[in-house]
């Protein structure tokens, strides 16, 4: 038995380090996605920095299509994380909700400044104007102004310092969520960006809810339900799908035209 | 103990008054824009930004989508001869006149 148990020690051993080197490669994949908006956005923030001519008006035609989208994709990648953990039981990831966190106000506080120095043309009047002139960039700063608690309280120090206060001041994300959602409809109404924001944003909710969480942790960990929740995985992962998809997409498109200093002008 | 949770409660208020002035700034930014620019100007989305269309150009269509030049499709027809101008005789004070 001794023997036996000395045999499978090493083996299991090589398995737990194979899936700990895969979770470690796999986070810092992950990672590295997060600085794709500012390599996208770099070119045309290089030509505005060396005041070339043209570099404000690209900036100002990129800067929403790129960084905001950008924003909100990693806002929702940032949001996926605990669901992922509930149907999966996975743990390897659990480190990126806050680096997402910290990523998605670092893009919309960069979104924010640029939109707020080059959209004279869109906006004109004061810089106040081009950060709430309008209700859609009022919900948009009041959107990033918000990140600024949950930023500052996203490390181990404020953890202790707040003790159990700090899952509520954490919460407040789920106020983000909801003036991020406000931002889009006031912005796109009921089309397009809006309709993929509530797409995805659909299962991440649904899979918050005590209940369902409680329920499907209960019988992920029994091992019971296989099928059923195997169905309603795929159902839940085609559904975000078809909302993260096409921002992706734009995120492609947009980007792309950004990066060669070609930004398409509405 | 009493000590730590006192101090966590106070660390609790510090964020709150944060958060609260986070919100307060967004709003008095929106509040002061209403009442420079008025509540039209508050609620309307600038042409070509998030689903607006982008402006018409001069001829009405949007500058994105820009139809081909009619002469490429259609072959040219010679222009209707201008018809000649009635000049009134009593009428002599327009601007050509002067």
């Amino acid at each position: 038995m001794i023997e036996q148990a000395h045999a499978y020690t090493p083996a299991l051993g090589d398995a737990t380090s194979r899936r700990g080197e895969f979770g470690k490669t796999a986070v810092w994949f992950f990672r590295a996605l997060l600085l794709i908006p500012f390599v996208l956005m770099g070119p045309e923030i290089v030509s505005l920095v060396l005041g070339r001519p043209g570099a404000a008006a690209n900036v100002s035609a990129s800067v929403a299509d790129v960084l905001g989208t950008s924003t909100f994709t990693i806002f929702i990648t940032m949001l996926a994380v605990t669901p992922v953990h509930t149907i999966t039981g996975w743990r390897w990831h659990v480190i990126l909700r806050r680096d997402y966190g910290i990523a998605m106000f670092a893009t919309a506080a960069t979104d924010l400044t640029l939109a707020a120095t080059t959209t004279g043309d869109t906006f004109p009047g004061t810089v106040l104007t081009r950060v709430g002139g309008h209700t859609f960039l009022v919900a948009g700063t009041l959107s990033t102004l918000l990140l600024i608690p949950l930023v500052a309280t996203a490390n181990r120090s404020a953890q202790q310092w707040l003790g159990r206060h700090w899952k509520s001041v954490q919460r407040l994300t789920y106020v983000v969520w909801g003036t991020v959602l406000i931002h889009l409809f006031l912005l796109f109404g009921l089309t397009t960006i809006f309709l993929y924001a509530l797409a995805v944003s659909a299962p991440l909710a649904l899979m918050r809810i005590p209940p369902v969480r409680r329920r499907w942790d209960r019988a992920r960990r029994a091992g019971t339900h296989r099928v059923l929740r195997a169905s309603v995985a795929i159902v839940l992962a085609a559904v975000f799908v078809s909302g993260y998809a096409p921002l992706v997409n734009e995120l492609a498109v947009k980007g792309g035209a950004a990066f060669v200093q070609h930004p398409a002008r509405d | 103990m009493t000590d730590r949770a006192e101090r966590r409660g106070r660390a609790k208020q510090w964020m709150d008054a944060l958060t609260t002035v986070c919100v307060v700034v967004a709003v008095a930014l929106g509040t002061s824009q209403v009442v420079k620019e008025g509540l039209q100007e508050f609620v309307y989305r600038p042409p070509g930004v998030g689903a607006s269309p982008s402006e018409p150009d001069a001829n009405g269509s949007a500058v994105a989508e820009q139809p081909a030049p009619l002469g490429e499709i259609v072959p040219a027809v010679p222009a209707p001869a201008p018809r000649p101008v009635t000049r009134s005789r009593h009428n002599h004070h327009g601007p050509q006149y002067r």
